[in-house]
């Protein structure tokens, strides 16, 4: 039995194909099928059709499904791939040809003559005949081209009612479509430049659309082999082009991660030969991250399509409601010249302010004019509330409360209020004016430039406070005046007055900034009776209200960016409470807040304002409030970041080998904010934009409303726009074609570089369902994203946050304990992250807690490797030691103080000027003895001594490294991964180590390095060289934790060959041999780490995807 | 990046610029010829998929072609335009069209060449299995050529990705050559699959006569060739699983002093600080006007 054993895969998705007049979707991922019901978003079944190719194509007529990747092809049945449990290897079904297969299809009498063209990449089309009896058996029935067999990119087979009409995309711009029965080439058409990608007839058969290196679309008129249009938009190469909507619109998508839905637009001439073509996108859909959207596929009836990409993530999209012409009948807007216009009030100066939205009811505008609008009756009729005729005043900031009462306050800068109480139907039941300064008498002069209600509409669950609550309103003042503070009124909500009691009046101080605090957003705790107050220039401020007098702390520029855009209470329990900040620039933080027991109330002003967040550990000493940052994160996209919130979604721990149909919900973040001229909300834990609306840009009083809903993500987002209003649904379609868009996660969308996986297991466990065992595993990539997933115990892997704080491509990542994550990266990032499984948050969180700053002020130089060791005092981790090299030669080596958050350099010098590529420790206790093991571009391994350079107190000197004890040449050129393990006593002195290295020559050498315990004298041995370990470059090694009969060393070596292979070391013989090797589909094969739950040893294989392996030790 | 930074990060580039190479793919053949002495007692060359030129360059040099009086013939093709080189004819033309083959033994006329190489790249799409595809087709049109008018004894070169089914080659290749190397200069990133084929001593194929026709693919030009290629069989049988694989001897060249191209060096103190152009500006790609309307803004949906 083989010692590997795949049990998932992740990678890019290369076909997609609907099964018509069923919900079944057929999905190419590597070269497994995987076979969903899309409707329910559920996966039925998984399937291994190659044993290398990737599936390319997916073909389906009536029962038969044929799949092709590279030469090779698969004719199965569909009840095959459908009925419960069968065979999952379908490997032996494989045929092959002696060419790329560019496309295949069905003849238009299959039912008769049983066969399928397949096109090759020589511009060949080979008829086949297909024979279904217990066995499926092929035979050539022709072969047949044209006179050019020049070498494709692209093609398609147009099947006619006698024969077929080849599309040929060549390499070199033109576009060859030729008769199958005569051979004939009936046109070339020219117009694209660069090879083309992609040509496709629509169903009618009178048209063509194809699409080259140029990034250009262009439709073409077949009987004339006239170019009719060419469309603009993508600005990366377009893979997947077709037809849909009865030939109306033709469907994109393209390296660049967006899908393009492209009108076609005809302006009549005299004659049909004289119409004008053009071709227009009219949407623009974002679901996949990193590069490029590879597959794609319509289902015209449903009018619904799929796309697969890069990041292995499969999404659905519903391409009728979403883009059809008329998507104004979910937008609906009024103007104020409308509104107006029966009140005979129309100024044409006059502009929408402001408004309110009650619940989804209607809307209260306010104009510049101070004229006051209600739209009612779920928004069909208006009606104007004449201004009181006594009051010149115009009320433009609004307040408004609710829940149970339909309260709208009105305030003018001259501390004027109107407040108007409706009913359920949104009439008016009561009105009152009235002014707030008239018993506030000690700041006459007090400009009100906002104000900002809180009350009781947040999560906290205490609920007789809440009761209470309900019945007041506290309002807060703001106005320019620096020396003026912030006053809190209380209104009671039932005789709509303020308590003049000085109990319920507060002024609150401001913190003395040195640019002028405006608050641009505020959070209230009923529970703890906090206040939280953001600003821009990213101030925080904290309120304790519950303590007379109050308190105040205030934290200055927590972040970089203009201002803190949102404040968000996530949850408040005992002595913590959970926050979310937002800065308007993108970046977003979770935050527990706790009370400082210790706090010294004697403690002078300047302490109350704290410099940024840099210093928390010790800042919290002396402060109000304790800050502990849980999470920090940038958006994906540039533009304003607003605020988010939580929806639920089913979380799968499907394989390639289980299925578990467990139900179990996790919350998903969605995120919304601005990106040039439109609004999106964006679901940040899948990664793919949920809804956008070209509402013009950020500069606009907008509200969003989200609808109460558990799963499905509905509501209204309302703007204005010039003189108008309006309002824009989402999600309310009345039939949900499926359940959930996106039916396979995927991982990163780029190269993999590294992965670690923590050692520690946690346990999921959910009210209804049984305990799963997972573990933290963290992956970097190309893209400069960092990912903190779940790798649960059967083999899935889920996403949980992509970090996007790394600005440039990153090289390693490592777990250095349970909680601290290192990863190094190009431009000289080195970052430490802190990880917290707490039970408190249903998922891990992710800091990054501190970042090495660069030595250079142009910082060029990338941090190949790293290594830790960890420092305790008295059992306390106090701090690390890690030794870092870079592609300049340089090696560095720290130690840092976790508690100061300080890098001291102990040692800085040069190996050559070559790249080193690898560090490692070597730690010796017996001996007392630290050697850094490092290798580099030059094949040679280096040893340093070490040990006389570690940490002494009150030591600033920067050291240079003691001379080399070690130099060995072992590989022809670069080493690229080397791994260090201590053999065990009982087979030598215990001060013996091996080495394995594989390099870029295809070697992998078992090297002996051992310290004579007499002499002290290090010496170091090769034991096995392995010329062709590999047959392309060796880039990673991973050790086994187990050893095979007490004895043997287990290592996995990947390559970019696409071949995992097992050695085991021989710990008597110190011999290494090859064990097993299994080929695997995830190409640029780089990376790989090894983990164990409940005694069984599992792999991950990192490259463009990644693949779970078991380790079966029994064998 | 700018200019400056990339002369930082990559000294092979620099040194290309400061001693007048087109590219800086020209230290990989210097380099490959330091280890395997390419050029001795060579005329007549194909350099394919040339440009912008820094191989012919390399090869007009060594080959003496300055001197007009020289009798060596150099042979460039490419699909790009190339900016002519003293003693090296130019074609611009596609080299998997058998069109363009047959141009070639054309201006050979008769003749047979000594020395045949190969640094086509395409540009990758990402895709793996396609890329390789290409990749590979790239390698049996130069093969093709190879077998067309390579001399007895002669040598071919040319350029790889060690991908998954590299062992398949270097196992095809092994049927025409005494000795198939793996070659890896130092100035060719060890962060990038590409390496070299060395193909030393030209044996031709002993029952088969290489025929070049104009209609036909270069799966049909080798079907009789016996490389040990999968075959079209009637029924499509999988034969994939018995094509033979061997792993070629991997030789690194250019001496261990060389400069290493992974690793970043600092402009040494008062050389010049201002970047130099670049020799050859790259050409113009197909995607020039949509990036041009990218930058325009004119890409925005309306
Ligand atoms: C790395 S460059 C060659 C550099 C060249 N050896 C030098 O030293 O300047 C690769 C070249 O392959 C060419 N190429 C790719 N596919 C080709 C094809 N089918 N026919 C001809 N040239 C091709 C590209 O146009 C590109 O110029």
């Amino acid at each position: 039995m083989a010692v590997l054993l795949k049990i998932n895969h992740d990678g890019p998705v290369t076909s997609l194909g609907f099964v018509t007049g069923s919900s079944l979707l057929l999905a190419g991922v590597g070269s497994y099928l995987r076979v969903f019901d899309y409707k329910k978003s559920e996966l039925l079944s998984s399937f291994s059709i190659f044993s290398r190719n990737k599936i390319h194509g997916i073909s389906i007529h009536d029962n038969v499904v044929v799949l092709y990747g590279g030469r090779n092809l698969s004719v199965l049945a569909l009840d095959q791939l459908t009925s419960g449990d069968s065979q999952r290897d379908l490997t032996s079904f494989q045929k092959s040809c002696d060419d790329l297969i560019i496309d295949i299809q069905f003849s238009s009498n299959y039912q008769t003559d049983n066969l399928i063209y397949i096109l090759t990449a020589h511009n060949i089309v080979i008829g086949v005949s297909i024979f279904l009896s217990d066995s499926i058996d092929l035979k050539i029935q022709f072969t047949k081209s044209c006179s050019e067999k020049s070498l494709l990119y692209s093609g398609s087979i147009k099947v006619t009612q006698d024969s077929a009409i080849v599309c040929a995309g060549t390499v070199l711009s033109g576009i060859l479509l030729w008769d199958l029965n005569s051979g004939k080439i009936l046109h070339n058409l020219v117009g694209h430049e660069g090879s083309i990608f992609g040509v496709k007839f629509n169903q009618k058969g009178d048209k063509l659309v194809s699409c080259s290196d140029d990034r250009s679309i262009k439709l073409w008129d077949f009987t004339t082999g006239e170019n009719l249009a060419t469309g603009w938009g993508h600005t990366a190469r377009i893979w997947y082009l077709s037809f849909f909507n009865n030939d109306t619109q033709v469907l994109s998508a393209s390296e660049d991660l967006t899908m393009k839905i492209w009108n076609i637009n005809i302006e009549p001439g005299s004659d049909s030969n004289s119409n004008k073509f053009s071709l227009n996108y009219t949407q623009n859909v974002e679901s996949h991250i990193g590069k490029h959207i590879w597959s794609c596929d319509i289902q015209q009836d449903q009018l619904l399509s799929v796309t697969g990409g890069n990041d292995g993530k499969i999404c659905l999209h519903d391409i009728s409601t979403k883009f059809a012409k008329n998507s104004k009948s979910k937008q609906f807007s009024y103007s104020l010249n409308q509104l107006s216009l029966n009140y005979e009030i129309f100024n044409k100066n006059d502009v929408i302010k402001n408004f309110v939205n009650f619940n989804d009811k209607g809307l209260l505008l306010t104009t510049s004019l101070g004229n006051l609008f209600l739209i009612k009756d779920n928004f069909q009729k208006f009606e104007l509330i004449k201004k009181e005729s006594n009051l010149n005043n115009q009320f433009s900031i609004i307040n408004h409360q609710f829940q149970n009462n339909h309260i709208v306050i009105l305030t003018s800068t001259t501390a004027d209020q109107l407040i108007l109480k409706f009913d359920n139907d949104l009439n008016i039941i009561e009105k009152k004016l009235l002014n707030i300064l008239t018993d506030v008498n000690d700041y006459p002069y007090f400009k009100i430039t906002n104000t900002f209600k809180f009350s009781n509409d947040n999560n906290d669950d205490n609920d007789n406070e809440k009761e209470k609550e309900k019945e007041i309103l506290n309002i807060l003042f703001e106005s320019p005046n620096p020396n003026n503070p912030l006053i809190v009124r209380t209104l009671n909500l039932k005789d709509l007055s303020y308590s003049n009691d000085p109990e319920n009046m507060w002024f609150l101080p401001k913190p003395q900034t040195e640019k002028r605090f405006i608050i641009t957003c505020i959070e209230y705790s009923i529970q703890k009776k906090w206040l939280f107050i953001g600003s821009r220039f990213t101030n925080l401020v904290i309120y304790d209200l519950s303590k007379n007098p109050h308190q105040m702390q205030a934290w200055k520029k927590i972040s970089k960016g203009d201002s803190i855009s949102n404040l968000n209470i996530v949850k408040c329990f005992n002595d913590t409470l959970l926050l979310r900040i937002f800065i308007k620039d993108g970046i977003y933080f979770l935050a527990k807040i706790t009370e400082n027991l210790n706090y010294n109330n004697e403690i002078n002003e300047i302490n109350k304002i704290i410099n940024g967040f840099n210093n928390l550990n010790i800042d919290n000493e002396k402060s109000l409030f304790q800050i502990e940052i849980l999470l920090e994160n940038k958006i994906a996209k540039g533009g304003f970041l607003e605020g988010a919130f939580e929806r639920k979604s089913d979380l799968k721990f499907d394989t390639l080998i289980s299925k578990d149909h467990e139900n179990i919900k996790s919350n998903d973040l969605i995120l919304y904010g601005f990106k040039s001229n439109y609004f999106y909300l964006y679901n940040e834990t899948k990664n793919y934009e949920i809804w956008n609306n070209m509402c013009g840009g950020s500069h606009r009083s907008w509200k969003l409303f989200i609808d109460s809903d558990d799963t499905q993500i509905k509501g209204k987002f309302m703007y204005t726009k010039s003189n108008s209003i309006i309002i824009s649904s989402f999600g309310y379609e009345d039939k949900l074609k499926f359940k959930e868009p996106v039916l396979l996660e995927g991982t990163h969308g780029r190269e993999i570089r590294d992965l670690s996986i923590s050692k520690k297991s946690y346990k999921f466990s959910n009210s209804n369902s049984k305990e799963i065992l997972y573990k933290h595993l963290v992956s970097v990539s190309e893209d400069n994203s960092l990912k903190l997933g779940r790798f649960f115990s059967n083999g899935s892997i889920k996403n949980i946050w992509f970090e996007r704080i790394h600005v440039s491509g990153l090289q390693k990542v490592k777990f250095i304990n349970e909680e601290f994550i290192c990863s190094s990266a190009a431009r000289e990032e080195f970052f430490i992250w802190r990880v917290q499984d707490l039970e408190i948050v249903d998922k891990p969180l992710i800091y990054c807690y501190d970042k090495l700053k660069p030595f250079s002020s142009n910082p060029d130089l990338r941090v190949m490797d790293f290594d830790t060791i960890l420092i305790f005092d008295n059992k306390n981790l106090v701090g690390f030691i890690f030794a870092t090299v870079y592609s300049d030669s340089s090696i560095r080596v720290f130690y840092y103080d976790l508690k100061l958050k300080q890098f001291n350099l102990i040692i800085s010098d040069f190996y050559k000027t070559c790249c080193v590529m690898n560090s490692k420790f070597i730690i010796n206790d017996k001996l007392n003895k630290i050697y850094l093991c490092i290798s580099s571009t030059d094949g040679h391994l280096v040893i340093y001594d070490v040990e006389n350079t570690s940490k002494e107190e009150g030591e600033l000197e920067v050291k240079k490294l003691s001379k080399m004890v070690m130099r060995k040449e072992l590989h022809q050129n670069s080493i690229k991964s080397m791994v260090v393990e201590n053999k065990s006593c009982e087979y030598g002195s215990g001060n013996e180590y091996y080495i394995i290295t594989g390099g870029d020559d295809n070697g992998l050498i078992l090297s002996r390095f051992s310290i004579d315990v007499k002499t002290g004298e290090e010496n170091i041995e090769i034991e096995t060289l392995i010329r062709d370990g590999a047959s392309s470059t060796i880039t990673s090694i991973s050790l086994s934790g187990k050893r095979k009969d007490d004895l043997k060393i287990r290592l996995i070596v990947t390559s970019v060959d696409q071949i995992v292979r097992l050695y085991e070391i021989d710990q008597e013989k110190n011999e290494m041999v090859l064990i097993d090797k299994e080929y695997t589909t995830v190409a640029d094969t780089g990376c790989s780490s090894i983990c164990e739950f409940e005694d069984k040893e599992y792999c991950v294989i990192g490259g463009t995807g990644m693949s779970v392996w078991k380790i079966n030790n029994d064998e | 990046m700018g200019k400056g930074s990339k002369d930082k990060r990559d000294l092979y580039y620099r040194k290309a610029k400061e001693e007048g190479w087109r590219a800086r793919s020209a230290f990989k053949l210097l380099q490959l010829d330091e280890q395997f002495n390419l050029f001795e007692g060579v005329r007549n060359v194909v350099d394919l998929c040339a440009a912008p030129g820094s191989w012919s360059q390399v090869l007009s040099q060594k080959l003496n072609c300055i001197d007009s009086s020289s009798s060596s013939k150099i042979v460039a093709v490419d699909l790009q335009p190339m900016s002519p080189i003293p003693g090296v004819e130019c074609i611009q033309a596609d080299i998997t069209h058998p069109k363009t083959l047959e141009r070639i033994l054309g201006i050979f006329n008769g003749q047979l060449a000594d020395f045949i190489c190969s640094d086509g790249a395409p540009d990758v799409t990402g895709l793996h299995d396609i890329d390789e595809y290409i990749q590979a087709q790239l390698i049996l049109s130069a093969l093709q050529l190879t077998t067309c008018i390579l001399k007895p004894g002669g040598t071919f070169v040319a350029k790889i990705f060690r991908g998954r089914d590299i062992d398949l080659l270097y196992s095809q290749l092994g049927n025409l050559f005494e000795k198939v190397i793996c070659a890896k200069p130092r100035s060719s990133r060890s962060t990038s699959l590409e390496s070299f084929i060395v193909c030393i001593n030209y044996k031709p194929q002993k029952d088969w006569k290489p025929k070049l026709t104009l209609n036909q693919s270069t799966e049909e030009f080798f079907k009789d060739a016996n490389l040990g290629r999968a075959k079209l069989s009637e029924s499509l049988e999988n034969n994939l699983p018995f094509e033979e694989r061997v792993v070629a001897p991997f030789i690194a060249c250019g001496d261990l002093s060389s400069y290493d191209s992974d690793a970043t060096y600092s402009i040494e103190e008062g050389k010049q600080t201002t970047s130099l152009d670049p020799v050859q500006m790259p050409t113009a790609p197909p995607y020039k006007k949509a990036l041009e309307m990218k930058r325009k803004g004119i890409l925005l949906r309306q």
